[in-house]
């Protein structure tokens, strides 16, 4: 699912709103029919709710590798151990190895965030999402910031997700809503303008004049 | 030679300055010694919750102090006079006060967070100050507290031993420090340090991180003011003032914030240039607020961050 909007329409405060940063003020969110409203945030994500960040949100001094070790940390249960060292719990960096060797950064593992690229940032961000295993996972603009050949090359990464995973995703680069999304939702200052299948969506009159029509031509 | 072959040097040179060179040395550098390693598991304490955590607290000396104060009116006013058991009592009690005073302060976030701890500080003086004023004397403080009888045929009456004594537990406190910021809940911790948004979005509970974090340093500031009580003799108000938090943040800057040497470097220029300058001038604290700054200006790693960097100053940068 795919969620498009000018700016201002609500696209990060909803998704503020489903993982439980902002409360909202009126209706309630329910995560595989429990309702979540109350719950606080960290919660939420043993739920299996996992996300990403619009600006790269990351550990900045840490390596790749142990940014990605961080993210399964709160799902183990050594998380609360003090004892033995961290680097000597094996599983946890087969883990880490897997995916990172999926997205081909197997070889920076020690480099500090610091020293990539943005590119590179922003897959680690898709991987720090990933290592949560979520079963849903919600995309802040995965390519805020990407040329569009490497916007293509992170679509093409998402498209190979697993399928078990529900992705819902803030999208402003139009090619890569319409070839990613199997649903789309319009939002338009604070309101669904549409929701349906990216054809529709394309056909959609409102929706062209608010957005499309002024923006880009799909 | 590689860092790791200067790392052991440095190993080897410490071992034997503790081991052997400083009991075999005069009294007043037994003394100078055992305060040394007395502030550095303070600082440590300080360390863990501020350099490692990232929460800066002016409420570290409550666990000191209290933990001090216990230890003194125990053991003067003859209630209990077994070591093991003054001991266990005040690391529980410095423990459920970190308990209470963590749950509230940390509801708060950075700056409050600080304010916080800073009026826990000035309560808890004022209670040692005033209100038990029968017990602890207040600004006269508790005198005649003797060396703990170990039970054992080795006499903390003795300088020396008692220097291996504060060595030891020292040494311990430096340990449980190490194992814990490099395991996964340390790694945790500096997860939060550097960016607590991020952590709660990975699905991590960072309040009960924080909260034990918080205890543990209680723990290690108690064991410090526990050691400190014994040797020096005398205790009083202001081991529990805000002005003996705020050194704790200084001797951790002096000597490199986050860093695992960096307590007992801080503590051993500001307890040695205390020592050195006191013979010469009143002003103490016009120098050591003149080297905070000049620390703070161009050391901002501290002196711990300064010898790491030296290596790599030396290398000639490329053309």
């Amino acid at each position: 699912m795919v969620i498009i909007g000018p700016n201002g329409a609500g696209k990060t405060t909803l998704f503020n709103i489903i993982t439980g940063e902002l409360s909202p003020s009126g209706g309630k969110v329910f995560l595989f029919s429990k309702d979540v409203t109350k719950m606080q945030c960290y919660r939420r994500t043993h739920y299996g709710l996992g996300r990403t960040f619009q600006i790269v949100d990351l550990f900045p001094n840490f390596t790749v590798m142990e940014n990605t070790c961080l993210a399964f940390l709160p799902h183990e249960t050594s998380c609360f151990r003090m004892i033995r060292p961290f680097s000597a719990y094996k599983k946890l960096h087969e883990k880490a190895r897997a995916l990172l060797e999926g997205f081909g950064l197997w070889e920076k593992r020690e480099f500090p965030i610091n020293a990539l690229s943005h590119g590179e940032m922003r897959h680690v961000e898709l991987i720090l999402g990933l290592a949560m295993e979520p079963k849903v996972l919600l995309l802040d603009e995965p390519t805020a910031g990407l040329t569009s050949s490497e916007s293509q090359k992170l679509a093409s990464l998402i498209e190979s997700l697993h399928r078990d995973i529900s992705l819902v995703m803030i999208e402003h680069d139009m090619k890569v809503a319409f070839s990613l999304a199997e649903r789309l939702i319009v939002l338009h200052q604070g309101e669904v303008l549409a929701d349906g299948e990216p054809e529709k969506i394309r056909a959609n009159s409102k929706v062209k004049e608010v957005y499309l029509g002024e923006r880009i031509r799909v | 030679m590689t860092s790791d072959k200067w790392k052991w040097v440095f190993y080897a040179v410490l071992g034997i300055v503790l081991v052997i060179l400083i009991p075999l040395s005069p009294r007043y550098v037994q003394t100078l010694a055992i305060s040394i390693i007395i502030y550095s598991i303070y600082v440590c304490s300080t360390n863990l919750l501020t350099g490692y955590t990232g929460l800066v607290s002016l409420g570290q000396a409550i666990f000191w102090g209290s933990a001090a104060y216990l230890v003194a009116i125990l053991t003067t006013h003859g209630v209990v006079k077994n070591f093991y058991l003054v001991f266990l009592i005040a690391i529980l009690s410095v423990m459920i006060i970190g308990a209470a005073f963590g749950v509230l302060a940390l509801r708060a976030k950075r700056l409050y967070f600080m304010i916080l701890t800073f009026a826990f500080g000035h309560v808890v003086w004022s209670i040692a100050m005033y209100a038990l004023q029968p017990v602890t004397y207040g600004f006269n403080g508790i005198r005649d507290i003797l060396r703990p009888d170990l039970g054992l045929s080795w006499s903390l009456e003795n300088n020396s031993n008692f220097y291996y004594f504060t060595l030891a537990v020292g040494a311990l406190c430096f340990f449980i420090v190490s194992l814990i910021i490099h395991s996964p809940f340390g790694r945790i911790l500096v997860g939060i340090r550097d960016n607590e948004h991020r952590m709660i979005a990975l699905g991590c509970n960072t309040f009960l991180y924080k909260f034990l974090s918080y205890i543990v340093s209680a723990i290690i500031a108690g064991v410090g003011g526990i050691l400190f009580a014994y040797f020096n003799g005398y205790v009083n108000p202001s081991e529990l003032h805000w002005v003996w938090s705020g050194e704790a943040l200084m001797m951790m800057f002096i000597g490199g914030i986050g860093t695992f040497w960096g307590p007992a470097l801080g503590a051993l220029v500001f307890t040695g240039l205390r020592y050195w300058v006191s013979a010469y001038t009143m002003y103490w604290f016009g120098v050591e607020g003149t080297i905070f700054v000049l620390v703070v200006l161009f050391f901002r790693g501290g002196i711990s961050g300064f010898i790491t960097d030296l290596p790599r100053r030396k290398i000639p940068s490329k053309p």
